[in-house]
């Protein structure tokens, strides 16, 4: 079941930036004001883990896609991520439109290599998504 | 018109959610926060003598109706009687009925009896100007979603017409695509897994142990350990203020011919209101001689009968955890195959593609009125982790009592007020060209 919101084709286009150019370090999605379309909250070609973090709102939902680098054994490694940012302290509404609506975006990010569902800091810290990327990656 | 819509002149109209549970209906409109009637899914029948005694309630909605601001597409039955003062209200032989067994409509000409209270005595709505979203759980089988689509079409001539899964909507409503639905109920208690927004029913689990065997294990520890029988408010005059333990005082209301289904009902609210006002769960394995040292909890019912429980209270809802702390009853047995509700999720989880059991134990939503007790949610997340020590654990509920019993409403409420979802509605040419099939390519 889903929510029948449309995805405006600026997203794919960063998408597709971040994915084959390696343009931008994350991009953060959101819904527009009318809840009808998904937009771009930001595209950001420079940014730390941290500073994405940041760019999550306390208080209501987004998505993000995050080109993760990090470093094994055999060198360093990206893997695209998708972020599904859902606060409990975020209106129900967002939450339960951000919910219904994510499979349309999602599909269309097409190489991504897991999806981080999350609720709050914890689930989004590098250590436990690196922990995660790990896990599947072996 | 492109399809999926429904005409609406200009402005949207707007539509009218529909959440009907085994115990509840939740009634109201989309995009308001909570709705509008919650009334018990109890329909009476009158008999021959009991038609002309209607309660004020009843008369005052009969005034409405005939005051010309909105007229009924349909008269009222006069053989049913719906709505929580009128159900409540003592009759000679008024029988109480329910259309619902194991959560599905059996009985829709009682069911209908609901929706016609919902629409047009409490939302005073016209269904032929409103598109209506029906709840319904993932088990629900095909017969009765088409019949369903039909009655809603035919009967109720709807422009527009979705059903959706609760289970969805209340993972949605907590801001999850996937996740893993622990809903306990009246009747039933359903461990439902949704993924990427679609209920995945060969891997659900489901048993008839919800608050109404607890009510009923409350009625027979109350008799068993107290000497204490429940005798309901309809029944009691005048009460006394007796000691705790003592034998109740108090002048009754001779009340003969009553109907044995109302009484039974009647027992159950009773014993609901105890439950929900001293029963709680134990947050760490259940240990009797422990929890005797916690606070006991004094209550009185309506016959002045009163007393203080300790670990009784405690032991009631542990039901849920250990079913076979169950007192036999042959009315009411214990499910043969009776599990713990953390059994009932990791076998739900163990169904599960293995790829997706991270992430079910990751998002475990606990919704329903019957887990509204205190310490349930840690309880939950306690004997998952000893039971499932690997994988992370979240077990999310919501703060609100109200958030947690109405969660799939409000989902459908929020979801039906989209203006992007009126693509989504079985429209009533789609209807008229696909037939009531439709409903299970579109209302997946």
């Amino acid at each position: 079941m889903a929510s029948g919101v449309d995805v405006d084709s600026e997203c794919l286009n960063v998408f597709q930036d971040l994915k084959l150019k390696k343009k931008y370090a994350y991009i953060v999605y959101k819904l527009s004001d009318d809840m009808k379309q998904i937009v771009i909250d930001q595209a950001v070609e420079k940014g730390t883990y941290e500073e994405f973090i940041k760019s999550l709102p306390k208080d209501d939902c987004r998505w993000a896609v995050y080109d993760f680098v990090y470093n094994t054994s055999d060198g360093e490694r990206h893997k695209i991520l998708f972020y599904s940012w859902s606060p409990d302290t975020a209106r129900i509404k967002s939450k339960m439109v951000y919910a219904a609506s994510k499979d349309a975006l999602r599909k269309k990010c097409d190489g991504v290599f897991t999806e981080i569902q999350c609720t709050d800091l914890s689930e989004v810290a590098f250590q436990t998504v690196h922990d995660k990327v790990n896990r599947m990656s072996a | 018109m492109a399809p999926g819509t429904f005409p609406s002149g200009g402005d949207d109209v707007s539509a009218i959610v529909l959440d009907p549970g085994s115990s509840w209906t939740r009634a109201g409109w989309a995009g308001e926060d909570m709705p509008r009637s919650v009334f018990p899914s109890y329909v009476g029948m009158n008999s021959d003598h009991s038609t002309s005694v209607s309660s004020s309630a009843a008369m005052e909605e009969d005034d409405l109706v005939v005051d010309g601001m909105f007229s009924r597409r349909r008269p009222k039955n006069p053989r049913y009687s719906v709505g929580e003062n009128v159900v409540g209200t003592w009759r000679p032989n008024f029988e109480l009925t329910n259309p619902f067994r194991d959560g599905l409509v059996q009985d829709w000409d009682i069911f209908e009896q609901l929706i016609d209270h919902a629409l047009y005595d409490l939302l005073r709505a016209d269904p032929a100007q409103h598109p209506i979203l029906f709840t319904e759980p993932a088990w629900n089988s095909r017969d009765v979603r088409e019949k369903l689509t039909e009655i809603m079409f035919e009967t109720y001539n709807v422009p527009a017409f979705f059903i959706a899964k609760d289970a969805v909507l209340s993972a949605f409503a907590h801001g999850k695509a996937s996740g893993l639905v622990v809903n306990s109920g009246g009747a039933t208690t359903s461990v439902v897994p949704v993924y990427e927004g679609y209920a995945i029913k060969k891997a659900l689990s489901k048993q008839m142990i919800g608050g109404d065997f607890l009510s009923n294990q409350a009625r027979l520890t109350l008799q068993q350990h107290y000497n204490i029988q429940i005798t309901p408010q309809y029944l009691v005059k005048r009460k006394a203020f007796v000691d705790p333990g003592k034998a109740p005082e108090a002048v009754y209301y001779d009340r003969p011919s009553t109907a044995s289904s109302f009484h039974r009902y009647q027992v159950l609210r009773t014993i609901n209101d105890w439950k929900e006002t001293v029963c709680q769960v134990s947050e760490v394995f259940f240990h009797e001689e422990s929890l005797a040292g916690r606070p006991a909890k004094s209550y009185e019912f309506p016959n002045g009968a009163n007393n203080t429980f300790g670990a009784d209270r405690f032991r009631i809802p542990e039901i849920m955890f250990d079913p076979r702390l169950s007192i036999p009853d042959s009315e009411s047995p214990v499910p043969s195959d009776a599990l713990g509700l953390q059994q009932l999720v990791q076998n739900s989880i163990q169904s599960c593609d293995p790829d997706i059991r991270t992430v079910m134990y990751g998002s475990i939503i606990l919704t329903g009125g019957n887990t509204c007790f205190a310490g349930f949610t840690d309880r939950m997340s306690n004997e998952l982790s000893r039971i499932a020590p690997g994988p992370k654990l979240r077990v999310q509920a919501v703060g609100s009592t109200a958030e947690r019993r109405f969660s799939s409403w409000i989902g459908g409420s929020i979801l039906a007020s989209l203006g992007t979802f009126h693509q989504l509605w079985i429209s009533r040419q789609e209807y008229e060209e696909n037939g009531k099939q439709f409903v299970e390519k579109r209302c997946q």
